[in-house]
């Protein structure tokens, strides 16, 4: 089976499960890992149990995971007593990037350690990235006055989704999305650069050339094409 | 120029300002006690660029070639407290820290430690498995919601302890057979469990290529929380072979500076416990006059030369490697 790492309230998670092909497709929430029936031993991962959907499954049948949750987030957790939410969220992020880089089978994004869906990078650090790898760049520029009345983080300054006139979408060697040749071959540049196999990639245009805005790792799948990209990719049928 | 980033009048920030001063060099601080004092701009492209500006110093981020940082979390200084989180004091304050945390990841200066290196520390279950494939022997460790794989482990191994899986702080403690009627606790979250390794701890601080280790002579479970149990500790020199895959796994985890747990069993077998990506070694230098803020020093003002064995973005893994491990 296929496990979806995602959010209660993921409801692109659902619908990719529900579209699931060939292959039985599970979604695994935080509430799965409040329930008895997980076994992870490290010097023994073919003995590994994992709970998805409320139902015990042994780690063997486990064929390919996609994770759509960076983090256990607190909010995720409302059966838990409000006072220990912060800790059991973080014993449980913990928890899953050694289960997730355990796993023999591919896994969209393999988990960095701040971030479970691949590398939690700052936007300067993408851009620098970006910059090395052959794409189009602005520079970033980030002022911080001594009490400045404004805002001032990187995250007002990131560019994103919302301001991105072309989102190119790669899956393994593939990539989504109506651009120019050249761009969908930098955005798949820029994946492989950074080591992750799932990577949504924003661009000011749709032409050669066009400048590099941000990125996702964890994009909108909920395209039927990108759906069964990843489907492939989960099965080992697409290199990723 | 040497930076060094966090509290100034805290206990390591300012032995490593002494032992480069110590030197002859001439470390500048960014106190993060000044946060609302200072500007700093960031460029970022190919390259970083920009400035930090401090009540008494201006400084061109290009010129730095070496860093130590160990920043507190900037919401908890009193000031940035006090004022709130809907403030421009705690709006300024965490922009500062994002924009040097930022530069500290970019730079192809020597940094002490990267802030990004320290996350495997975060997952000590992910680290443990780092530490593994580096040559060390580890504790048998189980992650579990379940009482009956608890009690198989317990029996495989005879006496089991239990520790915090993430990075949060935890006293390690032997599991007692009056615990088990906690157990129906267990499913709330998985926990987890390692064999009990006896031995004689070590603790080992790789500064570069340096090692400086020491033996902890304690009956405590967790020497650092001995708990009415004396603590003593003696410098010694670990067998070569163990020095080098102390090196070895510093390189590794890309830590310039790493504090690393090991275990000598009465076998003779090596075991390693954890990695402290930011260990407070005037602890255990005050205990053995180990020279590790010398250390330390030299290494920062090596600066970009030192920093080559550390660089700031790595190597990217191949999609194959991504995927199969």
């Amino acid at each position: 089976m296929f496990v979806v790492i995602a959010s209660q309230r993921d409801e692109i998670a659902q619908a990719f499960a529900a579209r699931g092909g060939a292959h039985e497709i599970g979604i695994m929430t935080s509430r799965d890992l409040s329930c008895a029936g997980w076994r992870h031993r490290l010097s023994a991962p073919h003995e590994a149990m994992a709970v998805v959907g409320g139902r015990s499954v042994p780690g063997p049948e486990i064929e390919g995971v996609l994770t759509r949750l960076p983090y256990v987030w607190e909010s995720e957790l409302a059966h838990i007593a409000e006072r220990e939410r912060a800790y059991v969220a973080s014993e449980m992020s913990a928890f899953l990037l050694a289960w997730l880089t355990s796993l023999r089978c591919p896994v969209l994004n393999r988990p960095a350690p701040a971030s479970l869906t691949g590398p939690s990078w700052r936007l300067p650090k993408w851009l620098q990235l970006a910059a090395r790898t052959g794409l189009a760049v602005r520079p970033f520029i980030q002022d911080c006055h001594a009490l400045n009345e404004q805002p001032s983080t990187l995250s007002r300054h990131a560019p994103d989704e919302a301001h991105a006139v072309t989102t190119l979408t790669v899956v393994g060697g593939h990539t989504f999305g109506v651009a120019a040749d050249e761009l969908k071959a930098q955005a798949r540049a820029l994946a492989h650069a950074a080591g992750v196999a799932l990577l949504g990639v924003y661009f000011d245009g749709a032409g050669a050339g066009a400048t590099f805005l941000g990125i996702n790792t964890c994009p909108d799948i909920s395209g039927p094409e990108i759906g069964a990209a990843v489907r492939a990719c989960l099965a080992g049928g697409v290199p990723c | 120029m040497i930076v060094l980033w966090g509290i100034g009048n805290e206990q390591l920030l300012k032995a490593v300002h002494e032992a480069v001063t110590e030197i002859g060099h001439t470390p500048v601080v960014i106190d993060q006690r000044e946060v609302l004092c200072t500007d700093v701009q960031l460029i970022c492209a190919a390259e970083v660029a920009g400035y930090v500006r401090t009540p008494t110093h201006s400084i061109n981020l290009c010129d730095i070639t070496a860093a130590y940082i160990r920043p507190y979390d900037a919401r908890r200084l009193p000031a940035i407290e006090r004022a709130g989180p809907r403030s421009a004091a705690w709006r300024h304050a965490l922009a500062v820290d994002e924009a040097i945390s930022a530069w500290s990841e970019l730079t192809p200066a020597l940094v002490v430690n990267r802030l990004s290196a320290m996350m495997s520390n975060g997952s000590k279950p992910y680290q443990l498995e780092l530490i593994r494939r580096h040559g060390f022997s580890v504790p048998d460790t189980l992650l579990t919601t379940d009482a009956a794989a608890v009690e198989e482990f317990w029996a495989r191994h005879g006496e089991i302890i239990y520790k915090s899986t993430s990075g949060t702080r935890s006293i390690v403690a032997r599991l007692r057979p009056e615990q088990r009627a906690d157990f129906v606790r267990l499913r709330h979250c998985p926990v987890q469990f390692q064999q009990c390794i006896n031995g004689r701890d070590h603790r080992a601080h790789v500064v570069g290529d340096e090692v400086y280790a020491c033996e902890v002579i304690s009956d405590a479970t967790d020497y650092r929380y001995p708990v009415g149990a004396s603590v003593e500790l003696r410098a010694c020199r670990l067998p070569h072979e163990i020095e080098d895959r102390c090196r070895t796994l510093a390189v590794a985890l890309r830590l310039p500076l790493a504090g690393i747990d090991l275990r000598l069993t009465p076998a003779g077998e090596w075991y390693c416990f954890e990695v402290n990506p930011s260990p407070a070694f005037t602890y255990f230098e005050a205990h053995t006059d180990l020279p590790i803020g010398a250390a330390v020093a030299r290494l920062l003002a090596a600066g970009a030369h030192a920093a080559q064995s550390w660089p700031a973005l790595s190597a990217a893994p191949t999609h194959a490697a991504q995927v199969s491990a």
